[in-house]
């Protein structure tokens, strides 16, 4: 009972983080100068962290009410169809790597950014029935995984350094 | 909590910023940018032929249809998808031996004539940004 509150706790603080992380990104200027539409998805440092501190369920509904949330904020409820396809292909993928304790933060990070890049420009070849937005794709996945391997930088040195080690007993 | 979430949880606690498997998901990731490059920057079917003279365009013709015309003194054939010029009567001939041409955005230039042929298709990249 006790391990059950302090759970949903720190999943509304994560959700919360996740939010405003998201939000104050939405508001700065473009990263990458040459691709304006490329954005970090530091978001994702917390949606990774809750993967390996909970599990899927955790993470898919961290995912969930932050999408919406996210695109409720910033007014752009369209947002929401492409923002769900690349967080969940991306959050399954990250969850299958992180399952097979295999590879560092930073690699499966790297796998989430260009996965989501890839739902997205899915959904918005299916939205506006157009293939020619897949030309979009390999610049898009290039960054992707960069900024995927910088947010799993982060993610890594937050679960090394700030959670402490008996966090989940 | 289950005891998968500890293990994850413990793996991670002790893992490197680089693991040895890491080399595995980064050939992986390359090969997968290079498979979309490729696809996506394969040449585009073209659906139209738009004839330019003197940089005015002057004619344009679906690509699906078999036919020929005259451009001044030039004969250019439409054939089976394909366009490509006959007869002309400019010195050089380049235009009638260049290639038959078929995909979107390939050419043919006659230089004395001042005949462009070229081929549109759907690869123009609408604004989809956001």
């Amino acid at each position: 009972m006790k391990k059950n509150t302090k759970k949903i706790a720190v999943l509304g603080i994560l959700t919360a983080l996740a939010l405003i992380i998201g939000f104050v990104e939405n508001m700065l200027p473009p990263v990458f100068a040459m691709v304006p539409y490329a954005r970090l998805g530091l978001s994702n440092i917390i949606i990774l962290l809750v993967l390996v501190i909970y599990d899927i369920q955790e993470g898919l509904i961290v995912l969930a009410i932050k999408i919406v949330l996210l695109a409720v904020l910033s007014g752009n409820p369209s947002m929401i169809i492409y923002s769900f396809a690349g967080g969940m292909l991306s959050i399954l993928t990250m969850w299958l790597l992180t399952f097979m304790h295999k590879n560092s933060l930073a690699a499966i990070s790297a796998v989430g950014g260009a996965m989501h890049n890839i739902g997205q420009v899915a959904v918005a070849a299916l939205v506006t029935k157009t293939a020619a937005v897949f030309i979009f794709l390999p610049h898009l996945m290039l960054f992707g995984s960069l900024a995927g391997i910088l947010t799993g930088v982060v993610c890594h040195i937050v679960v090394k350094r700030v959670i402490k080690p008996d966090f989940l007993k | 909590m289950n005891t998968d979430n500890m293990k994850t949880f413990d793996y991670y606690k002790k893992s490197k910023l680089l693991e040895r498997w890491d080399i595995i998901v980064a050939v992986i990731l390359v090969l997968a940018l290079a498979a979309v490059l490729l696809i996506t920057f394969l040449p585009a079917e073209g659906s139209e032929v738009e004839i330019y003279k003197n940089g005015q365009l002057i004619a344009v013709y679906p690509l699906n249809e078999n036919r020929a015309f005259n451009v001044g003194a030039m004969r250019i054939e439409i054939f089976d998808g394909k366009v490509s010029v006959v007869e002309s009567d400019c010195p050089d001939q380049l235009c009638v031996h260049a290639h038959s041409i078929f995909t979107a955005g390939s050419v043919i230039i006659c230089v004395p004539n001042k005949v462009v042929v070229k081929i549109t298709g759907k690869t123009e990249v609408e604004g989809i940004t956001q």
